[in-house]
């Protein structure tokens, strides 16, 4: 199934955290509260069109929303083979850590 | 609710030049709703600002992921215009084109670069095989070259007469079958190649 970079583990997380609130605005609040920095608003656009199109989240349009001039949110969701990525990422992190001095 | 602010104009035409259409709508939508969200919560100046920055910030992840999905879109549109071609048309044009390019690729090697093996491999074969130099006939040769040059032709163009005021009109389209392109050009290439070498052989001054 290939390996995730940090940031498409981040986002993962973050939209699994989400739940049925997860679009651009959101993940990239959630993102920003992770990292305790700022993110550009376009940086978190590349790797979630990747996970999307590598099958580990799925998208859908929302309504046109008035606070955004009448424009659509894009939601995304994890998608299983998502959920199972996560958890092959993290049972490595484990394996990695377990030996490591820290 | 508190209305609606709008973003800068010219910032957000500059996002949409440098998005996908599919992807302009929650993008922009995006950008919107954090600058309201921004404008309300500092002043519409900061805001607009923070807008520009971020424009600016954005460009190159958003570039990237024009190309990206264009570079998609178009592979996409290419393996569907492959699933147009007659796949049946192909195979027999290459089986027709081997006699050609069994004169003419060691021809070339000998003539343009000096490198006999291909042509004295050929030769040999022909020693072992006297049979195969039917390979080499003009007509089994011209003809192969004619039967690859029409199978590919035909899918490739669409020809169509239509009876106008002023007289008959022929209307003919092109399709986007590149690998049938790709036949027609071989077959003419090749022609011409044995045109010329036919020309030099019957003009060029005799050694005695």
């Amino acid at each position: 199934m290939g390996f995730l970079t940090r940031m498409e583990e981040i986002l993962l997380l973050t939209v699994h955290q989400l739940g049925t609130e997860a679009y651009g605005v959101t993940i990239k609040n959630r993102v920003e509260e992770l990292l305790g920095k700022s993110v550009s608003v376009g940086a978190i656009y590349v790797p979630l069109d990747r996970l999307a199109k590598r099958g580990f989240l799925k998208t859908w349009q929302g309504n046109p929303a008035p606070e955004r001039g009448g424009r659509r949110k894009k939601y995304y969701k994890l998608t299983r083979e998502g959920l199972a990525i996560l958890r092959e990422t993290k049972a490595l992190n484990d394996s990695l850590w377990a030996d490591a001095l820290v | 609710m508190p209305s609606f602010l709008q973003p800068p104009r010219l910032a957000e035409r500059l996002l949409a030049s440098i998005l996908t259409p599919d992807d302009a709508e929650a993008v922009l939508g995006d950008f919107a709703e954090l600058f309201n969200t921004n404008a309300y919560q500092s002043n519409l100046q900061k805001a607009q600002f923070w807008y520009w920055i971020q424009t600016f910030k954005s460009a190159p992840s958003l570039i990237r992921l024009k190309l990206s999905n264009e570079l998609e879109r178009r592979m996409e549109t290419m393996i569907k215009n492959l699933n147009l071609h007659n796949k049946s048309s192909l195979w027999i044009s290459l089986i027709a084109l081997i006699p050609a390019l069994l004169l003419v690729i060691p021809g070339i090697m000998q003539s343009g670069l000096g490198y006999l093996g291909p042509n004295d491999a050929l030769d040999t074969m022909f020693a072992k095989a006297p049979a195969l130099q039917i390979l080499l006939s003009p007509i089994v040769l011209l003809g192969g070259l004619l039967l690859a040059f029409i199978l590919n032709l035909t899918p490739a163009i669409k020809l169509r007469f239509e009876r106008q005021p002023e007289g008959l009109t022929s209307v003919i389209t092109f399709k986007p079958v590149i690998l049938h392109w790709i036949f027609v050009g071989i077959s003419l290439l090749i022609v011409g190649i044995i045109l010329v070498y036919a020309f030099f052989e019957n003009f060029a001054p005799a050694v005695h």
